[in-house]
């Protein structure tokens, strides 16, 4: 890729980003239409997508965002409302942008006709009043110079002298001071030459001027307004010295630099050189130029603009770098890797039995868990990101089934694996419709019913152990058991006699082609919803539970695992088998001797601390020749709020389970997840728990 | 409204102040410190229970500083620094950095035998 083809990208997903931050504060801006800040970013992110664009060679992009910007522009001065209208027209300017960009990618070419349509509709909004341009040409030189600044931090130098009679005047110029502090970074310093002997002074004058240094992103208007109640009479000026943005770091090395660097002379020698040299502000003072407060007050700029400057290069440095995904996924295979081959190490150190390779295997055992857990904590990203997105999706789908939805998030900082929430999406998106679809009853329905017009949405995520649960609540219809059940027994789901538990019914819906909307809309109805839901679902070894009320509403459960490259593990043993099971599902691990196997009597139940546990045999399951040991041992997890023992010959210990999915052939095997490589080579198969436990189930059902 | 206590001494005078010192009482704090300064060689002054300072007094320590150094006597502080002082001294920019102790009007301002210094009001 050439440097120009980079930057054409990096301007791409700088201009997503944007854009999906435009849509987010629009539809803020629609419940709160009066929010400044909002306006003033949605201002600002149509600022930098038309300022980039144009710098990165878009100019269709520039030319279409700018005539959206005017808009914003008459909106941010006052002189236009926000309205439903103009939020509409400005999403589906964001919308066309992405289309544009999109296009660069090789997709199909964005209709320049609706871009037509958009703007010609944008300007009917606002008919006769000024843009951009007129407005900037009207406003003075200072609204320039801030929307020029916008969003950068400024360094002002400014020297106020306060007229002589100020404090007659009732005011205290310090207070004038605390302002100025207000704005931002500030150093202040007094000059006092003018204040005389005691004989000479009136002590009601203001014989004190002062020189400041202020960094501030407010921008330099508001700096100026600090004093314009005091500037009749007044000595004021306001320079800007540096405007803090992302300028490569500039400059020029000094020649005593470039000597050292060179050889010519040493730095011992070229120190010894400088100390005899006088410092410039030691010699204007010593020529009577100037005073020792002025030079004084220079070198405290310098301070200052020197210190904000590090600052900003540290907090630049600090904050974040764009890394491609890929590039993690490398890294995280590569960890992989190299837990494989620590396991290798620190059984091939046990063989040995030398104490000081052991030693040393447990120091690279424990690095290598450090850099696991941070490699994985590099691709968690926040769900928020994929909340903020059905935002827009709701309020479109509201508008297309003419019901009120309001939407409502919580525990968006919530953090997961990329992967599994690039793969959430579209489960999400089909569950949200379906609740706006099915759930949400038209507004005048709602209203019979005694509920609020506008029906609630809610998402919510949070950690539950190594998992994190998501919830989609709506207060809607509810599901009604009796129709899931007459159109199971409809479509040959279900015998009509079979005994089932609500739980059981709502678990039809996830069955293949099973559909209770007798209306095929373009949202959802064609019967190949929710069953593909739950097979996404479960490839990313999560589960998904329905809960609901007739006339109440329902709420659908996704438990996801944190992660889905590398879990933590135990490792247990049937003959010569070994298996991992994950660590997050374990509770504890009991004995099972073989009389009281023989107490119950075959029926595979176990009396642990006087509570019955159900147990699968692994041994069994697996048809695993060999003879028992006396005594085995029962995992017992818990899978869907039960208690499920799980017996083995042996429990070997936790394991840093790198997960290798199975190839195709071993792809429809029930009960296993994946394969991992032990510390000898050997592979070991992850088992799948909670689908085992469902076969057994359904098993036992049916003999 | 200010008092103050002034403790004449073989070579010194020390002059103890409670109260205000802002602007309205800045004349009288003048004529205190003219007075005071004529009649002594080494001025003490302890501003340890001054409860409130503007920047009016701070130019006129400044001020008694400067006819300190013209009239060839000493002036110094004594006790500690009251915090109205330290406060008035540090929004003012009068303590800022090393600029105080520098200018011509501090560099032997307030100066005390002990530490109490100022910093170079």
């Amino acid at each position: 890729m050439s440097t120009a083809d980079q930057h054409r990208e990096a301007y791409r997903e700088e201009a997503m980003e944007l854009l999906a931050e435009l849509e987010t504060s629009l539809l803020d801006l629609e419940q709160s239409p009066d929010d400044m800040e909002l306006i003033g970013r949605i201002f600002r992110a149509l600022h930098t997508i038309k300022g980039s664009g144009s710098m990165f060679g878009f100019e269709d992009i520039a030319e279409f965002t700018h005539e959206v910007e005017t808009v914003f522009d008459i909106v941010r001065n006052g002189e236009m409302h926000v309205t439903k209208e103009l939020i509409d027209l400005t999403l589906s300017a964001g919308d066309h942008v992405r289309m544009m960009l999109d296009a660069v990618h090789g997709s199909n070419a964005a209709d320049s006709g609706r871009a037509g349509e958009i703007i010609a509709a944008l300007q009917k909004l606002s008919p006769g009043k000024k843009g951009p341009h007129a407005a900037r040409a009207a406003s003075s030189e200072e609204d320039e110079s801030d929307l020029l600044h916008e969003g950068k931090s400024i360094t002002c130098r400014i020297r106020f002298r306060p007229p002589g009679d100020i404090f007659m005047r009732g005011i205290n110029p310090l207070l004038i001071l605390d302002d100025l502090r207000a704005l931002g970074e500030c150093r202040i310093v007094a000059q006092k030459e003018g204040i005389p002997a005691l004989n000479d002074i009136d002590p009601e004058y203001c014989y004190t001027y002062w020189d400041a240094v202020l960094t501030t992103d407010k921008g330099v208007n508001a700096v100026k307004e600090i004093f314009e109640f005091i500037e009749d009479g007044s000595d004021l000026r306001i320079d800007i010295i540096d405007i803090i943005d992302d300028r490569p770091e500039g400059g020029h090395k000094k020649l005593g630099n470039i000597l050292v660097e060179r050889g010519d002379v040493t730095p011992d020698e070229l120190q010894k050189i400088l100390s005899r040299q006088k410092r410039i502000g030691e010699l204007l003072v010593e020529a009577d130029l100037i005073d020792t407060g002025k030079v004084e007050s220079a070198l405290t700029e310098q301070r200052h603009v020197r210190k904000v400057q590090e600052k900003h290069q540290r907090s630049e440095t600090g904050s974040s770098i764009r890394v491609s995904s890929d590039k993690l996924d490398r890294l995280v295979n590569l960890v992989g890797e190299l837990v494989t081959v620590q396991a290798r190490l620190t059984q091939t150190c046990a063989l040995k039995n030398d104490p000081e390779l052991l030693s040393i295997s447990e120091e690279v055992e424990r690095l290598t868990e450090y850099l696991r857990d941070n490699t994985m904590s590099v691709r968690m990203v926040p769900i928020g990101t994929t909340f903020n997105k059905f935002k827009r999706l709701v309020r479109d789908l509201s508008a297309e089934t003419g019901k009120e939805v309001e939407m409502s998030t919580e525990g968006a900082d919530t953090e997961l694996d990329k992967t599994v929430i690039d793969k959430l999406n579209d489960p999400l998106v089909h569950m949200i419709r379906n609740s706006i679809d099915h759930g949400i009853e038209p507004p005048e329905v709602r209203e019979a019913m005694g509920k609020p017009r506008a029906g609630m949405l809610h998402l919510s995520a949070r950690h539950s152990g190594a998992n994190v649960l998501i919830e989609i609540t709506d207060d809607g219809a509810g599901l009604d058991p009796q129709a899931i059940r007459a159109r199971a027994v409809e479509k040959g789901l279900t015998e009509p006699d079979a005994e089932l538990s609500e739980k059981d019914i709502f678990a039809l819906i996830f069955e293949p082609g099973f559909s209770t909307a007798r209306k095929i809309t373009s949202l959802s109805g064609r019967g190949v919803g929710m069953d593909v839901v739950k097979r996404s679902i479960e490839a990313l070894r999560g589960s998904i539970e329905i809960s609901s009320q007739k006339d109440i509403g329902t709420t659908v459960t996704l438990k996801l695992p944190l992660t889905l490259a590398i879990i933590d593990g135990l490792l247990v043993k049937i003959a010569e088998e070994v298996f991992v099971i994950p660590l997050s599902i374990i509770e504890e691990c009991v004995e099972l001797s073989r009389n009281a196997a023989a107490n119950g009597n075959e029926r595979h139940i176990s009396n642990v601390r006087g509570e019955i546990v159900p147990y699968i045999s692994l041994r069994e399951r697996f048809m695993i020749n060999g003879r028992k040991p006396p005594i085995e041992q029962i995992v017992i997890t818990r899978i869907e709020g039960r208690r499920v023992g799980l017996v083995v010959d042996h429990v070997i210990g936790g394991h840093q389970t790198v997960i290798k999915t199975l190839g195709r052939v071993y792809r429809d095997v029930e009960g296993v997840s994946g394969a991992t490589i032990l510390g000898d080579g050997r592979v070991a198969l992850i088992l799948d728990v909670p689908r085992l436990v469902q076969n057994v189930e359904k098993e036992a059902a049916f003999s | 409204m200010f008092d103050y206590r002034a403790e004449q001494t073989e070579d010194k005078t020390v002059l103890t102040v409670n109260g205000e010192l802002t602007i309205q009482n800045a004349g009288a704090f003048k004529n205190l410190l003219a007075e005071s300064l004529e009649k002594t060689g080494h001025l003490v002054l302890n501003l340890e229970n001054v409860t409130e300072v503007d920047l009016s007094c701070l130019q006129l320590l400044c001020s008694a500083q400067l006819t300190t150094t013209e009239l060839n006597r000493r002036l110094t502080m004594d006790g500690g620094c009251a915090e109205a002082f330290r406060k008035a001294a540090a929004e003012s920019g009068y303590l800022g950095d090393e600029a105080c102790k520098q200018s011509p009007c501090n560099q032997s301002c307030l100066g005390t035998e002990a530490d109490n210094s100022l910093g170079g009001v």
